[in-house]
Order: structure tokens, then C-alpha cells, then sequence
């Protein structure tokens, strides 16, 4: 079940979500130049994707004790509040929230919004991680809230330096899929 | 190394293949802008103000979105030359009247490519 999810979910995103240019190129939020851009609330927002991409991550999350799941806006939230509402019909209930990149100036002036207790046991996901710069500053929101945090589940790891960087911070990558599981030519 | 001299070597390193994007390196450039808007004297307020306004402008702007370098080298050919102009009156303080040319050039440039 889980390795048919998968597939279906590769077929998806290689058929939505990748995008590749033959001439020109992508910019990516590090700055860095690519050929092939993951665009991936395509997949995300879709109805079989969210639905693809929550199972996938609740198989995962089967080993894991947590209390919440969440991530950096916008990429994690699609992704987080699926989760949580399928936790529903696993019986072990995961709220989501997510981390604003930048706190509300009126008002609360939240940097996290949505379900996340002091010193719980968080799960963070992303959408594409190149280098891991947005999953870290979540991380730091996080953790300023004492709750502990290592594991990061992307989507798509570009592998770019992201599983590395988290390392440094003693969190895990785990990817459902990296860069080589895509047919992306050398243009 | 001051903030200044920071600004500058992050815009080249931004700018070495002739176009602006990234919305990371671009949140840094802003961020020291507005350093410098803080820390700095008088005559620095204006030209770090609008810089930082610009870039966090530019930034947010590529955030979370698919960004081409078509549209980063359009930005480059147009805002590049004003906002050299623009850092380089953060050493040189010139008189007002210059400055307030400069940093309204700066502006209707952006101003130019926002309204496209």
C-alpha cells in the first residue's frame, strides 16, 4: 500500500509538479540558478496529491511519537493540515500549526500560529528543500518554544547541501523523494 | 567589517550574473539596509531606507513563488545602475539635492517595473 501511495504520488509529481525549462533557467530562493523548478503546491493543493502526500507521511510518522506537526508558511501548510486531518482516522490526533517567516506588525504579533504547546514533540515537513535555509528558521521558532524537534520530512529534497545543513542542527532529513528519482535531463 | 561595506559585498555577489533574485540573499541585503537606516547617521537614513524597502519589496515578492532569470536580469537592467548609485551615496554624502535626484530616480525605476 504504502509503495503503490508512492507511486502514484511520483507519477503526480512528475507530471505536475516538475517543471523544466529548455531555455533559460529557474531562480531558486537560495539565489541559486536550475534548469528544473518542483512546483510543488501544484501537488500539494491537488486532491489525490494532499491525499497521496498525507499518507506517505503518516506511514512515516507510525514510528514516531509526536504531539504536533508543522512547518514554514506557505510551502508546509497544505501539507501540515492534511496530516492532521487524517490523523483523524488513525486515532492518534496530530494538530498542525505553522511559522510565520516574518511576525504579524498589529495584533498578536505571532510568529507561529495555529496548535504548538511549550515543550512538545514537533515533526516538521516541507514542500522542497534545497538548502534547508526556511526548514531552519522554523526550526528556530520552534525551539525557542523548548519543544523538540529533529526530524524534517520534505517532499522533495533537491540535494543541495539541505540534509547536510539540518545535520549541524542534529535534526534528520527524511525525504519521500530526492532529485534522482526524477528523469531531469542535463540541459 | 562595517554594514556598508557588508551591503557591498553582498549586492555583487547578488548581482555577479548580472540579474537580482533570490529571495534569501535578497532578505539579507535588506536587512543590513536597515541596519545601517538604524545605526547609521542623518544623511544615511534616506538612501538605506529606500534601499531596504526596495529589496525587502523585491524579496517578499520572489518568496514562494516560481521566479525565471528572464525576470531577475529584466530587474537587473533596470534597478542596477540606480541603486549603485544609490549605495555609493551611503560613503560619499553628498548635498541633499543630489541625493534626493538619485534615490527618486532609484524609485521610479522600481516604480516602472512594478506598474508593468
Amino acid at each position: 500500500m504504502f509503495f503503490r501511495n508512492k507511486d502514484e504520488l511520483h507519477s503526480l509529481i512528475k507530471d505536475k509538479g516538475l517543471l523544466i525549462k529548455d531555455e533559460g533557467e529557474f531562480e531558486l530562493a537560495s539565489g541559486d540558478k536550475s534548469k528544473y523548478f518542483f512546483d510543488m503546491k501544484l501537488v500539494s493543493m491537488d486532491p489525490e496529491g494532499s491525499d497521496l502526500i498525507a499518507n506517505a507521511i503518516l506511514e512515516i510518522l507510525k514510528q514516531e511519537d509526536i504531539d504536533y506537526i508543522g512547518g514554514l508558511e506557505s510551502g508546509a501548510i497544505p501539507i501540515a493540515s492534511v496530516v492532521a486531518n487524517k490523523s483523524l482516522k488513525t486515532g492518534k490526533l496530530i494538530p498542525a500549526f505553522f511559522v510565520r517567516k516574518k511576525p504579524k506588525e498589529r495584533g498578536t504579533r505571532k510568529s507561529i500560529e495555529g496548535n504548538l504547546a511549550e515543550n512538545s514533540r514537533v515533526i516538521l515537513v516541507d514542500d522542497v528543500t534545497t538548502k534547508g535555509e526556511s526548514v531552519l528558521l522554523a526550526i528556530k521558532k520552534v525551539r525557542e518554544l523548548k519543544c523538540d524537534v529533529n526530524k524534517v520530512i520534505t517532499i522533495i529534497d533537491r540535494l543541495a547541501g539541505a540534509k547536510e545543513n539540518l545535520a549541524k542542527e542534529n535534526i534528520e532529513l527524511v525525504a519521500l523523494f530526492t532529485r534522482n528519482d526524477f528523469d531531469i535531463p542535463d540541459l | 567589517m562595517n554594514d556598508i561595506t557588508e551591503l557591498e559585498r553582498l549586492y555583487i555577489e547578488l548581482t555577479k550574473d548580472s540579474s537580482i533574485g533570490g529571495s534569501h540573499p535578497l532578505k539579507k541585503i535588506s536587512e543590513i539596509c536597515l541596519s545601517i537606516c538604524l545605526n547609521a547617521g542623518q544623511g544615511k537614513i534616506l538612501p538605506s531606507f529606500v534601499l531596504y524597502t526596495i529589496f525587502s519589496d523585491i524579496a517578499f515578492d520572489q518568496d514562494d513563488r516560481m521566479v525565471t532569470t528572464e525576470e531577475c536580469k529584466e530587474l537587473y537592467n533596470v534597478l542596477n545602475d540606480p541603486i549603485k548609485v544609490v549605495i555609493s551615496h551611503l560613503r560619499n554624502s553628498p548635498t541633499d539635492k543630489i541625493l534626493l535626484e538619485d534615490v527618486e530616480k532609484l524609485i521610479q525605476n522600481y516604480n516602472k517595473l512594478v506598474k508593468k
